[in-house]
């Protein structure tokens, strides 16, 4: 299905984005692709649908082939039989005002029949199991399902290859089993070859016939996923998560209990009494009882919708509870609201705004004027941004903005730092090194709030997790329900693991 | 008018955040503000930004057709995003996004005057909107009620009539100096955004 | 069986009856009548108006809730009587004019009528058929960008209030507001620029050239011009009697 060769590509500026790779996938294959952040994976994902070098100011060298057609040879629009790539995020790739206009786009764009485009849009809903959502407007769907729809509307163009590049990277636990779901049936109902791109590993690398890993445009390890985790100290050197084999929610509901016991006796930073809070009438958080504790590490956790960010902004003092009580220690209590509480949230470029990293970082302490140079100096070391001080964050990695981002909150030396979704595009290795750093602020007494639905990290990290359903903090960890085919499989791949 | 795919996602996004304004400020000023604000200075606001967004989006789109483009966008989904009722404010965006073309079309080349002016002339709709929209509501009775209205209102006040008329005057030029501000202001943020996105 | 075909689209078949020529024929329509109908006559119009309105987009005439339609009727009827003609009664010390006042009621059901048809027209007419219609008028990719704008307004709405709060937690309002307002401003739009390369190669990747007209799937009904023929039918009749 994929035949590639010798296959170079170069950005502007000479950087190499891939280096000479080779790689043949077979029909019906279910081939998950992952790597460190900027190692090629999403160009090699737009050479397979010829965006490279048709669409893109990329030089593209070597040979790729996808059902037989060489994509440097046929349009964008004629690969688009071939090949259906679905992005990560789910808003840059929805054209269409309700589900069934968004199914009709690719195949009107053919100049297919309204009879044709009726029956493709139809086989394309009952394939990925959202006939239900036909109707609905697209913008009134959760993220998991315009991830759903997305798969849907590529479908449409009846593609024989899949390329999915990290969809579920902004999608909770539910949302993501969901699309992988929907993927792996499209590979074992309907033949599809499945090509995926993704960070974390553990839910895709259970429905995997085959496991790729690349580095610096090249690929270094190929085969089953049981095979490739075993080579634990080179992914980890790359920065690529191995599923941890005793991650279960169980666990972290007793670890939960645990932490709550042991913090008793404690004066609290920050107390919440049967708060209750929202937007206008819509309550979105409801008997809310909590407390943070100076120098700990906590994790907040559920799924999209639960509740979290509004915790994160009535916190932050950006929100008003409605009913209830948030009580601050006296002395943080005195202190202005951004230096009471810092907040990081998912995409750094929305709160990036001055045009170098030292202007960024010091924006804030200028403005509550307790600006000072050791304090900025210090603050770039030991964020490891002391090189790129000068540099503009928009010109800098993903990663490297998080940091950024995460310094110029720092440089206000809040109370209590809340981190609101910081997995976005971030792979391991730089995910847990901003952690790493973190887990020493601790010492100093600065509190951590981690909001994720990254279950992993919080294994990892919290000290304390909370677990919020429906806007109700509980202690309990959601129950899956049914085992599903990921399930099983993931449990058969941790056996393998722990053996 | 024919655009390229990044044209014409360049007017969505550019569409989207005049509509994006429209929706969130627009909604919060008009509640804090009370009706007779709305009218002058609410709509005053809004439409500076508005111009701002789109002379910016001329930035990046710099074709004839792209800022109207934008307006209808913008408008659209203000019709959406309020209930699909009010015409009023879908009337005021086309028209501004249509006098900015007529601005720029006015000084051809592609200058910060050319921004100033299409500013200008978009927000001079603003003065003349309310007008406009009650004469078609009402037809032209109505003149004869807000002519009325200034009359009684200059004897009230013991001022004579021509003051009442050097107000209103006043209050087009204000409308014409924000607008060719916006102009201005849309020229500079259009390079800085340039900037940063090409670093 | 099509996916159109399926019992689920049935509800909308009466809807279907007027296509979105015809929602716009009926507010032109009602617009033109309503401004040549003199004095009473704008009452039938506007009894025809409530009419379709009920039968065909009840939604429509949740318009007569709106305080803000009521905000410029209610001023204009009140001081049609005290502005226009000449005064031929006194209440309470007021002189008022009988002609002033039935002009004012006249003026005020005409506003109604158009701020009716067009509550119709908007409600009863789609997003997508709008970009088409105007698509129709030589805007080409409209329809398009429309979609576009349309799923990226909430991710741009967030991007807003994210980057407003996380400027105001940062003391950004506490000194040189014009400056952050303008810092504001760049960190939005270059954000949601920044989304539009992934928004171009997913609209290349489905095949999407705006050089190539997809056609109208609109087509006029034999209501629509059934609508026409009546509208066109009482305004030669309002303007002859």
């Amino acid at each position: 299905m994929i035949d590639i060769k010798d296959l170079t590509v170069r950005y502007k500026g000479d950087q190499t984005a891939l280096d000479g790779l080779s790689l043949r996938v077979q029909p019906g294959e279910f081939v998950l692709l992952t790597g460190p952040s900027g190692c090629g994976k999403s160009t090699l994902a737009r050479c397979l649908n010829g965006l490279i070098p048709h669409a893109s100011k990329a030089t593209m060298t070597g040979r790729v082939a996808v059902d037989g057609m060489p994509t440097a040879e046929h349009t964008v629009a004629e690969m688009a039989a071939h090949v259906g790539l679905v992005f990560q995020n789910p808003s840059t790739q929805l054209f269409g005002s309700t589900v069934a206009e968004e199914l009709a786009f690719g195949p009107r764009n053919l100049g297919l029949s309204p009879e044709e485009v009726a029956q493709r849009s139809a086989f394309a809903l009952e394939a990925t199991g959202i006939q239900h959502l036909r109707e609905r407007a697209t913008t009134s769907l959760s993220a998991g399902e315009q991830q759903r729809v997305a798969i849907a509307a590529v479908l449409t163009m009846r593609p024989r290859l899949l390329v999915l590049d990290e969809p579920t990277s902004n999608l909770d636990l539910k949302g993501s089993k969901a699309v992988l779901e929907t993927v792996h049936r499209l590979c074992i109902d309907y033949g599809l070859t499945i090509f995926i791109i993704e960070h974390r590993l553990s839910e895709a690398a259970a429905l995997a016939d085959r496991m790729v890993v690349m580095n610096e445009g090249k690929i270094l390890l190929d085969g089953p996923p049981e095979d490739v985790f075993r080579e634990r100290h080179l992914l980890s050197e790359l920065g690529v998560r191995c599923p941890d084999p005793t991650l279960h929610p169980h666990n972290i509901a007793m670890h939960s209990v645990e932490g709550q016991m042991q913090r008793s006796g404690t004066k609290p930073l920050v107390q919440l009494e049967d708060v209750e809070a929202g937007y206008d009438s819509h309550l979105v958080l409801q008997e809310v009882d909590f407390a943070v504790y100076p120098g700990e590490f906590v994790a907040l956790v559920g799924d999209n919708g639960a509740g979290k960010t509004t915790m994160a902004r009535l916190l932050a003092g950006l929100l008003k509870a409605q009913r209830g009580r948030v009580t601050w220690d006296e002395e943080v209590q005195r202190v202005p609201l951004g230096r009471r509480v810092g907040l990081l949230f998912q995409n750094p470029l929305d709160q990036l705004f001055c045009d170098s990293v030292e202007e960024e970082i010091s924006f804030g302490p200028r403005n509550f004027g307790s600006l000072s140079d050791e304090k900025l100096d210090s603050l770039l070391d030991v964020t490891g941004l002391a090189k790129l001080r000068h540099r503009n964050p928009y010109a800098l990695s993903v990663g490297q903005q998080q940091r950024v981002a995460l310094a110029s909150i720092l440089a206000l030396e809040p109370a209590l730092l809340i981190l609101d979704e910081p997995t976005m595009g971030q792979d391991w290795g730089s995910l847990s090194r901003v952690m790493d750093f973190l887990t020493r602020l601790k010492g100093h007494g600065q509190a951590i709030l981690l909001i994720t639905h990254d279950h992993e990290l919080v294994r990892r990290y919290a000290e304390r997790i909370l677990m919020l359903e429906d806007g109700k903090l509980s202690n309990v960890a959601p129950h899956d329900g049914e085992s599903s085919t990921m399930d099983i499989r993931r449990e058969r791949l941790h056996e393998v693991l722990s053996s | 008018m024919k655009f390229s795919v990044r044209d014409l996602v360049y007017i969505a996004i550019f569409g989207a955040i005049w509509g994006a304004v429209e929706l969130t400020l627009g909604s919060y000023l008009h509640v804090i503000f009370p009706p007779l604000a709305d009218t002058f200075l609410v709509g005053m606001i809004m439409a500076s930004l508005g111009v701002i967004v789109a002379l910016v989006g001329r930035h990046f789109v710099p074709r004839t057709g792209a800022v109207f483009m934008i307006g209808v966008v913008a408008a659209i989904l203000k019709m959406i995003g309020i209930g699909g009722v009010t015409v009023g404010p879908m009337v005021a965006i086309l028209a501004e996004s249509l006098l900015m073309e007529l601005g720029l079309l006015i000084a051809r080349k592609h200058t910060r005057w050319g921004f100033v002016l299409a500013g200008a002339l978009a927000l001079a709709w603003n003065f003349f909107h309310k007008f406009i929209m009650m004469f078609f509501l009402f037809g032209k009775g109505v003149y004869e009620v807000y002519a009325g209205m200034v009359k009684q209102g200059a004897s009230l006040l013991r001022i004579d009539l021509s003051y009442a008329l050097l107000i209103i005057v006043f209050l087009l030029l204000i409308r014409l100096v924000a607008g060719g501000l916006a102009g201005w202001i849309a020229w500079d943020l259009g390079r800085v955004v340039h900037d940063r996105l090409a670093r | 069986m099509t996916v159109w075909q399926d019992s689920r689209a049935m509800p909308r078949t009466r809807r279907i009856a007027f296509s979105v020529y015809g929602y716009l024929f009926f507010f032109l329509g009602t617009a033109v009548t309503a401004i040549l109908a003199r004095e009473g006559r704008v009452v039938l119009v506007l009894l025809g108006t409530l009419l379709f309105a009920g039968v065909f987009h009840s939604q429509a005439l949740k318009l007569l809730r709106d305080r803000k339609i009521w905000a410029f009727i209610v001023p204009t009827l009140l001081l049609s009587p005290l502005v226009i003609g000449e005064p031929d009664l006194e209440i309470w010390g007021l002189h008022l004019s009988r002609a002033g006042f039935w002009a004012g009621v006249w003026m005020a059901l005409r506003a109604l009528c158009i701020a009716l048809a067009a509550s119709v027209f908007a409600r009863a007419v789609s997003v997508s058929q709008m970009a088409e219609l105007l698509e129709g008028m030589r805007l080409k990719g409209l329809g398009f960008a429309l979609g576009v704008a349309t799923n990226m307004l909430p991710t741009i709405q967030e991007t807003m209030q994210t980057s407003y709060q996380a400027i105001r937690l940062r003391g950004g309002f506490r000194s040189g507001r014009l400056r952050t307002l303008r810092l504001l401003l760049v960190t939005v739009i270059a954000g949601s620029l920044r989304r539009g390369d992934d928004i171009v190669s997913a609209a290349e990747a489905r095949a999407f050239d705006p050089a190539r007209s997809l056609g109208s799937s609109i087509s006029v009904t034999h209501a629509d011009l059934a609508l026409a023929a009546a509208f066109g039918a009482l305004a030669v009749a309002l303007l002859l009697v």
